[in-house]
């Protein structure tokens, strides 16, 4: 019993561990991307 | 006229409380509106299942053989050997939900994950009660707050308790206004419901919105690649709603398929709900720990906002973090009451749909982590 407990605590850090990295991996790919759009649109309308 | 009578006289009394359980679920479905859409269909075809020697199933009649039964057959071509309903559906579910709210607010990503807290603790209190490993990992993807991930779950993994598992899943997403309330106050002061958040949104473009579902899939899809399924359909109905030309297929994957699905869905499940499966020790037991996820999930959710308060300058209120939950629009709908009941000119609204839709994404995410961990140690 106490084995299978251990077991699932191991697969608790390891699932919200893996659900964190993935949410935080998408947070910064939707954040650069908008950063490096608002900075494109910036350069654009200072050439123009 | 002994054979007009052999029905009634076989019933069995676990066969009378299901019928009664049926009852009570289209009860609860049209008298109290909780989920009818899902809840309607299962109470009913929890009738059809157990009447005696019922033609829904596949019976073997004297001097003709083995027919065949349309929710058995249901069930093994639409859960058991594809997962497809479940997994059509979130198409459907893509093509609603709009991530404006989200990507406008990018930091509310992170409550969708904090909020999926109460699956792994209730997966350590279903082993400590004795459910085997894939059977307690089912149990726990009810605190996903997410029907369809609960369903394709708990197929996957081959667990018995499936119909218990949709029901504690449909009904806790329909009591989340009950069950929420209660486990915010239980861990925030009023002080902190207080806490006023400006909403000054950064404008999302249109090339943005049709880049993310597909973002969203490869980082899914490579970082938990058993997710792939649950994450690709839900993101491929939000690229039909985001991608402006198909919106004839973005309407009909919200409005028909949805509904379709949703009503095959509810009384397909109801095959699980058989008497000798259903009527257990072990429902009671599953009905009590989903109420656990939930309430973890909440708790977590609420923690972590508390925890990021540590680092900002900018507070944020803790409540968002309970509505970091799947359960769409409830739980987004929850905090702002509360927002509103401790200071009326509090307005948490939109920064709890961003977390809510937050939830969405990290429900399936957790439904593939889940099937990945588990099915490497079965």
């Amino acid at each position: 019993m106490l084995e299978k407990f251990l077991l699932t605590l191991d697969i608790m850090w390891k699932g919200m561990f893996g659900i964190f990295a993935v949410i935080i991996l998408i947070t910064f790919i939707v954040m650069f991307i908008q950063w490096l759009e608002k900075t494109l649109i910036n350069k654009s309308n200072k050439t123009e | 006229m002994e054979f007009l009578l052999s029905g009634i006289t076989s019933i069995t009394i676990p066969q009378l409380i299901m019928y009664v359980v049926g009852i009570v679920l289209i009860y609860l479905a049209i008298a109290k509106g909780y989920e009818p859409s899902l809840l309607l269909p299962m109470g009913f075809g929890a009738i059809l299942v157990n009447l005696p020697s019922s033609g829904v199933l596949n019976q073997s009649l004297t001097g003709i053989g083995e027919t065949q039964g349309i929710i058995e057959w249901l069930f093994h071509v639409g859960i058991e050997a594809s997962e497809a309903l479940p997994i059509l559906l979130f198409i459907g579910i893509g093509a609603m939900i709009d991530f404006g709210p989200l990507l406008s607010n990018p930091i509310m990503f992170l409550f969708g994950a904090a909020a999926q807290f109460g699956i792994f603790f209730t997966l350590s209190v279903a082993t400590l009660l004795g459910f085997n490993l894939a059977d307690s990992a089912s149990i726990a993807i009810i605190g996903a707050a997410d029907g369809p991930t609960s369903i394709l779950v708990s197929q996957i993994l081959n667990s018995k308790y499936i119909g218990a598992i949709a029901v504690a899943a449909y009904s806790y997403m329909a009591l989340v206004p009950l069950v929420q309330p209660v486990a915010i106050k239980l861990v925030t002061t009023k002080k902190e419901r207080l806490i006023r958040m400006p909403y000054n949104p950064i404008s999302v473009s249109k090339r943005i919105r049709i880049m993310f579902p597909i973002l969203v899939t490869f980082i899914a899809g490579l970082v938990a690649p058993m997710s792939v399924a649950l994450v690709g359909f839900l993101m491929f109905g939000n690229l039909l709603r985001e991608c402006g030309v198909l919106n004839s297929l973005s309407e009909a994957a919200q409005s028909t398929l949805a509904n379709l699905i949703t009503l095959l869905l509810g009384i397909t499940i109801s095959f699980s709900m058989k008497s000798d499966e259903f009527v257990t020790w072990e429902t009671i037991l599953i009905m009590g720990l989903g109420l656990v996820a939930f309430i973890f999930d909440t708790i977590g959710g609420v923690l972590f906002a508390k925890f990021i308060n540590l680092f900002r300058k900018n507070k944020i209120n803790p409540m968002i973090g309970a509505a970091g939950i799947s359960a769409f629009p409830m739980s987004a709908r929850v905090v702002q009451k509360m927002a509103i009941k401790e200071d009326p000119t509090n307005h948490l609204l939109m920064h709890a749909i961003g977390a809510n839709v937050s939830g969405q994404i990290a429900s399936v995410v957790a439904g593939g982590i889940i099937i990945g961990l588990i099915s490497n140690l079965l």
